[in-house]
């Protein structure tokens, strides 16, 4: 198990350094530099090249990703170039809302998913199956920026029962830590179910599918035969081999909900990282878009080691390779 | 002999959009104690589903258990609560299935999952189970029970599984031990070694054996009695001598003679002609009255009723009468 974990962690050294190479040449290749938006379109040539140089970007591209790299392994990500600020401060700043969203969402995701598929599988082609069905399908097939407006029209204006935007009550003097925590969680109501609904319906029919598929198989009947109750047969046998490819699904999520929770914030205007993340594509500010890039992969390699980890956990066969 | 287990009329059918598959259809037998009983036919001639019945395993839907009795020790397993058959299986009464490969659940240790009938009905904690287990595991003769207790069901060879499942359902000390074709998927020198550690514990715990095969040859070194099947209903019932060396149905006496035998120098196998019927569409009457050599107009119309030829002798076929003659 030691060795399986080590040799992972391992594989994810190379990974990550052709995903920050793509990411390196896409930006490169793009139009504009940081210089082109900092300046007056009238400037002279001589001023442009002055600015790019102290920029740094007048050397060739691969000595940049070398120097970056080399920055990054210290814990400098570079100064963002609008902010004037270091990279790793300002994705401090938005970071928390980011996570908190995609966190809370997965949670819902994966609470409510999994039970419902599990209910969904065993009892297939009931009432509460159909219904259930229908649901995850209306879930996977509504498009997140609708849903959200559509939740905000009726639940924040004509009833005015949740926050329309942000993620904290600026009126809020001196609150205590329960009150913040009541106010926060008041703000991420909406956004999380928007953001969970797509999740937790494919956690649903993956659950449904991979527990019909165990359900049929001999040892569910050995299980059966040895005078287990339904429960414990479906709960502690069926679910545990079920569990093998929702753990997989697990991995997947986890950067889709990252990136869905960049459309997220911007319906519901919480101060996260997609709202910087767009500034900062528009501004060519390099640094940041380096950084809040190269961080959201290694989340999504992070995913899906954890990923791994648990499958090897929930299956003695991998264990064992 | 005392019956332990009778079985009266029972009729487990299937319903389905292309209509009612008669699965095992009024079917009667009994397995007396410390008896052997066979179970022989081809595949889908409802052998399966009348094992799987008896301890209400068969599932519903799209089964349904539409008649007759199955009376263990005088209790209706088709008649008692589902909490009291959940204490009857693997403790009264215990499966080992076809498949070893796929019989053990792939993700729980072989200890815990001897371990697991042994907490249900013996009520041992944990610790007892698994040293229990270790023992079971001794006793079907699987070397190195200390450490095969801890292993995963992959890291043993096929015939190790059957042995590990042998281990589990005898772990209770079962009154009836239904084996439906444990050593099909076993190679021949694995499956006298099974066999043999099946007649040695049956001795051992004072079991009865339902033993499901299509292999005679297995039969005529296991069974006392030979039930012999045909699309879902019982055509022939006799001791395994009786049954070999005097068969009387027309079915039997085909079945037997499709047997390879070593003595004969014809180079061709004798066959059945035909096909099994498809269960959707059953003929009237006999079942067996398209594929038979002897066929009479009443087979089509109606199922011959059970005759005693003698004893223990049962036959239903329009060609014999109570008492043995040829008609």
């Amino acid at each position: 198990m030691k060795n399986y974990i080590i040799r992972r962690i391992l594989q994810m050294i190379p990974v990550m350094l052709g995903i920050l190479l793509i990411l390196f040449i896409i930006l490169e290749m793009a139009p504009g530099t940081p210089a082109s938006n900092m300046m007056n379109p009238k400037a002279t040539p001589e001023q442009k090249a002055e600015l790019i140089e102290k920029l740094g970007l007048n050397r060739p591209w691969h000595e940049r990703f070398i120097s970056w790299i080399g920055e990054a392994l210290k814990g400098n990500l570079g100064y963002s170039i609008t902010h004037k600020k270091p990279v790793t401060a300002v994705m401090k700043d938005y970071m928390g809302a980011t996570l908190l969203l995609s966190i809370v969402s997965l949670a819902i995701s994966v609470l409510l998913g999994v039970p419902i598929g599990i209910i969904s599988a065993t009892k297939q082609y009931s009432f509460a199956d159909n219904a259930l069905t229908v649901f995850s399908l209306i879930g996977i097939s509504i498009p997140s920026f609708f849903f959200g407006l559509l939740l905000l029209k009726n639940f924040a204006v004509d009833v005015q029962l949740f926050p329309l935007f942000g993620l904290e009550n600026p009126l809020l003097f001196n609150p205590t830590f329960w009150e913040k925590f009541k106010d926060i969680s008041w703000h991420l109501v909406l956004p999380s179910i928007v953001l969970g609904l797509g999740s937790t319906a494919s956690f649903m029919r993956y659950t449904r599918s991979s527990m019909l598929e165990v359900i049929k198989q001999d040892y569910i009947r050995t299980a059966r035969a040895k005078g287990l109750k339904e429960k414990v047969v479906i709960y502690r046998h069926a679910f545990r081999n079920a569990a093998i490819p929702i753990i997989t699904l697990l991995g997947f999520q986890i950067p889709a909900l990252l990136s869905g929770a960049v459309i997220t914030e911007s319906i519901f205007g919480l101060p996260g990282l997609g709202k910087i993340t767009i500034e900062a594509t528009l501004t060519r500010n390099y640094p940041l878009i380096l950084g809040i890039n190269a961080m959201l992969a290694f989340l999504t390699l992070l995913g899906a080691l954890v990923a791994d980890i648990l499958y090897a956990v929930a299956d003695p066969r991998i264990r064992y390779d | 002999m005392e019956k332990l287990l009778e079985v009266k009329n029972l009729k487990t059918y299937f319903y389905s959009e292309r209509g009612v598959v008669k699965a095992a259809d009024d079917v009667s037998f009994y397995v007396n104690k410390g008896e052997t009983l066979g179970i022989v036919g081809e595949s889908g001639c409802g052998k399966s589903i009348t094992s799987m019945s008896i301890a209400r395993l068969v599932e519903t839907p799209p089964g349904k258990y539409v008649g007759g009795e199955i009376l263990l020790n005088g209790e209706d397993m088709l008649k008692v609560s589902d909490e009291r058959i959940r204490q009857i299986r693997g403790n009264d009464i215990s499966y080992i299935f076809q498949e070893p490969m796929t019989s053990l659940n792939p993700v729980f240790k072989i200890g815990r999952q001897i371990s697991e009938s042994l907490m249900l009905h013996r009520g041992m904690s944990q610790k007892e189970a698994y040293k229990e287990s270790i023992k079971m595991l001794e006793l079907v003769k699987i070397p190195n029970p200390e450490r095969v207790v801890d292993d995963y069901p992959f890291a043993l060879s096929g015939g190790m599984r059957q042995r590990a499942m042998i281990a589990m359902a005898l772990a209770c000390e079962p009154k009836l031990l239904v084996a439906d074709e444990p050593t099909t998927a076993l190679d021949v020198t694995i499956q006298a070694q099974v066999l043999d550690l099946m007649n040695e514990l049956k001795e051992k715990i004072d079991a009865s054996i339902m033993f499901i095969t299509h292999d005679l040859g297995v039969i005529s070194e296991m069974c006392d009695r030979v039930m012999v099947m045909y699309a879902g209903k019982v055509v022939e019932v006799a001791t395994t001598e009786d049954i070999f060396k005097n068969p009387r149905h027309p079915y039997t006496i085909g079945l037997i003679a499709s047997k390879p035998d070593m003595s004969t120098k014809s180079s061709r196998l004798h066959v059945i002609p035909g096909n099994v019927p498809d269960l959707n569409n059953l003929p009237a009457g006999c079942p067996f009255s398209t594929r038979c050599s002897h066929v009479m107009d009443k087979c089509k119309t109606a199922f011959p009723e059970e005759v005693v030829l003698d004893g223990q002798h049962r036959i239903a076929c329009y060609l014999y009468t109570e008492g043995g003659s040829k008609q």
